[in-house]
């Protein structure tokens, strides 16, 4: 099978990757500069890209690794997947122009990296840390409805094998290296997830207070200025008009007859038929299934890092 | 000083007693013998009457723990939540358990929301209700009607306690008599320390206010539950639609029941405390308030009273008779004896005024005494005997003026309509339909 190997721009070669990642195997990288993914199955391709991120040799997980602009559609379906987060991102038909200055800086770490310790790398903070070095990137977060709590550092949670080993792993090789003053962070962020599974995919709904169902229906309340009449809008109600139920006036303008001062939550439950103003709030998680009250929820303060000054010494030295 | 009794002496001698009965007659016809006939002879016959039918009492209060039926405890108010702590304390007190506590807040602009939510939450009180538009009280007390769920409704103010056992007594009436549409517990006033316009108000809750509903009940003419402590029937607060637009929403309730035929009562053992108002110029303004209601009322609203329809009855008939005869009519009898006075017989005035001082105080003197053999804290009550000097000018001259000067404006202006009481979007069109 010939390797498809070409030389582009200032003779970067770079080699198109296809069989390879159906068989979701990692080519020699010494044979070619960069690596661009030449197939269409965005399932594989995250597979792929994963094993990369895994690798312990360097030469491997700091490869500039690019997708196609015109697979992009392709992709587009399998967002959730965050193929572009995963690797540099996209070029347009092969064009690195734009692309060499950055290229030339990773090779030449990578080179650097090789003459002082080719060993392979097995410490995931410093597999980040080296990586990020090499993209001058913060480690940023993306909104995403296929990671667990709605909030993904994909690089870093590429690392697990599950949603949640990602989240709980993943925050806290974050938060330790910050700790440890290998990064600093800024907050941009709060959000609310699941106590139990950390999932960020949650349900709030109004809840009686008395029997927790959620079955309710709200009526609106209508005051009537003439007779001080006050019921819900439905016993005002005869076909089209609103015609008062104590008095038999009917009533035409809101705010010159009557007005509506406030509402009432009806449980439809047939055993409890509670009547009230002020509904609990319940937390349904549809990742787990747990039920919670939103003081349950845990709180998760979303970070931006980028590598703080011990970082850069260690990987220099 | 000498110079005084010796005027009152001499013109005591030499005016014969047909000029005294010429421009004081009603004193001699109807005040002595309203006070000391009438509610001698009645308070006697009714105090015997309870006595003797004593083991009806037992009885209905046997009923009444048999059948032990849900009351709704039914507590409107605007910006009241500072009160209600002590209401939701009394209200644990009651030797009547099965009650609910259904609290409407009347789009109050105060903490009221979140003191009411958290009692609710605390399970202090059943149901708070909050109308995010303040929208009077009578739509307030409608409210918490339609969401309550007791047999019996006890309607209370948010600043008045009840004692302990006031639930239960006010429920007894139901059981004992037939056909009670309400019964009104008895008021008595729990800052009487707070001033003298407040100590003065004591007096006048205990012998003039209470003694006079103890009366009137048992003429059949009793007309207004206070809304401070009133109970009524479920069933019969719906008939009549709940309240109307006040003020004087209280008064006009009590009206709208004895007009489909039931009986009111008060209940003089069932005790509720009341905060009254600590200075005089807050004081004429609730009499105003009050006043103004006979006439908006009795005289408007309420006409067909009058009228010897298909439905007319003596005993509403008398009720409001004896109501608009003492308040409107003696008061304008007395208005123009008094001018009559002035201009044809002043020199009159240095005898009468002080006669007629000293009359009325043996009058309330005896009144006093007879209210003493009648009221529960007797020493706290005889503490107050030095103020009884007082309370001829506090009912005959401050009580009369304010009610004349409310009879008139609300006959001429409909002063009742703007009162800022209520909120002006609903006395608007009360007024445009004579409600």
């Amino acid at each position: 099978m010939p390797e498809k190997i070409l030389t582009l721009e200032n003779g970067i070669t770079a080699q198109l990757l296809d069989e390879f990642v159906d068989r979701n195997e990692i080519p020699d990288p010494e044979k070619a500069d960069i690596w661009i993914i030449n197939n269409e199955n965005a399932l594989n391709v995250v597979k792929f890209l994963t094993s990369v991120i895994r690798h312990s040799d360097q030469k491997v997980f700091l490869k500039p690794v690019f997708l196609q602009k015109n697979l992009k559609r392709i992709y587009k379906e399998y967002k959730n997947y965050n193929l572009k987060h995963l690797c540099d991102g996209y070029i347009q038909d092969l064009d690195i122009q734009n692309r060499i200055p950055q290229i030339r800086f990773i090779l030449n770490f990578i080179k650097k990296r090789e003459i002082s310790s080719a060993l392979p790398v097995d410490d995931l903070l410093k597999k980040t840390l080296l990586y990020y070095y090499s993209r001058n990137k913060n480690i940023e977060f993306y909104e995403s409805a296929g990671s667990l709590s709605g909030y993904s550092y994909p690089r870093i949670e590429a690392y697990y094998d599950t949603s949640e080993d990602a989240f709980v792993h993943g925050r806290a090789l974050l938060n330790g290296a910050y700790k440890s003053d290998y990064l600093r962070r800024n907050y941009v962020d709060t959000s609310h997830v699941c106590r139990k599974c950390n999932s960020g995919f949650l349900n709030y709904r109004e809840e009686c207070p008395k029997c927790k169902q959620h079955n309710l229906q709200v009526r609106v309340l209508i005051h009537h200025f003439r007779c001080a009449h006050v019921a819900t809008e439905q016993s005002f109600q005869q076909g089209d008009r609103l015609v008062c139920p104590k008095c038999s006036m009917e009533l035409k303008n809101l705010g010159v007859d009557y007005d509506k001062p406030g509402k009432v939550f009806y449980c439809l439950n047939d055993r409890c038929k509670n009547e009230f103003q002020k509904p609990l709030i319940g937390v349904h998680c549809i990742n787990c299934k747990t039920e919670q009250a939103p003081s349950e929820l845990k709180l998760e303060k979303i970070y931006q890092y980028d590598l703080a000054q011990k970082a850069i010494n260690e990987i220099l030295l | 000083m000498e110079n005084f009794w010796e005027i009152i002496y001499s013109n005591l001698r030499y005016s014969d007693w047909s000029t005294i009965l010429n421009w004081g007659w009603y004193v001699f016809l109807i005040d002595i013998p309203r006070f000391l006939i009438l509610e001698v002879v009645v308070l006697f016959v009714t105090f015997r009457k309870r006595f003797i039918n004593e083991d009806a009492w037992i009885l209905g209060k046997k009923k009444l723990l048999r059948e032990f039926p849900l009351v709704t405890v039914l507590v409107p108010g605007h910006n009241e939540g500072k009160h209600l702590h002590k209401m939701v304390i009394s209200m644990q007190k009651q030797t009547y358990k099965n009650i609910e506590i259904i609290v409407v807040d009347d789009g109050s602009t105060d903490h009221t929301r979140i003191i009411g939510r958290s009692f609710e939450k605390q399970g202090l009180i059943t149901k708070f209700l909050r109308s995010e538009i303040r929208g009077g009280k009578a739509s307030a007390a409608n409210l918490g009607l339609k969401y309550s769920k007791g047999k019996f409704i006890v309607h209370i103010d948010a600043d008045s306690s009840l004692d302990h056992d006031a639930i239960e007594k006010s429920l007894l009436p139901f059981y004992v008599r037939k056909d009670i549409g309400g019964v009104g517990g008895n008021l008595m006033v729990r800052n009487d320390q707070d001033s003298l316009t407040a100590t003065m108000q004591y007096l006048e809750y205990q012998q003039s206010i209470s003694i006079s509903r103890i009366v009137l009940s048992s003429l059949g003419i009793y007309k207004i539950i206070s809304g401070a402590f009133g109970v009524f029937p479920r069933k019969v607060l719906e008939r009549v639609g709940g309240w109307d637009v006040g003020p004087g929403l209280d008064g006009d309730l009590t009206v709208k029941i004895r007009k489909i035929g039931y009986k009111i009562h008060f209940e003089q053992s069932a005790v509720c405390n009341t905060h009254v108002p600590v200075a005089w110029s807050k004081l004429a303004k609730q009499r105003l308030r009050w006043s103004r209601s006979l006439v908006r009322f009795r005289l408007r609203k309420h006409y067909d009273i009058w009228l010897p329809n298909k439905n007319f009855r003596w005993s509403n008939f008398f009720s409001f008779f004896e109501n608009v005869f003492f308040g409107l009519v003696l008061d304008i009898t007395w208005m123009i004896y008094m001018i009559r006075i002035i201009i044809e017989n002043p020199e009159f005035l240095v005898f009468w005024l002080p006669f007629k001082y000293l009359v009325y105080l043996l009058l309330y003197f005896t009144q006093f005494l007879i209210c003493l053999l009648i009221v529960k804290n007797k020493k706290k009550y005889l503490s107050k005997i030095i103020y009884v000097p007082l309370y001829p000018l506090y009912m005959g001259y401050f009580m009369r003026i304010v009610r004349t000067i409310a009879y008139f404006d609300e006959l001429f202006f409909y002063d009742s309509y703007k009162d800022p009481w209520n909120p002006q979007k609903t006395s608007k069109k009360a007024r445009e339909f004579g409600a």
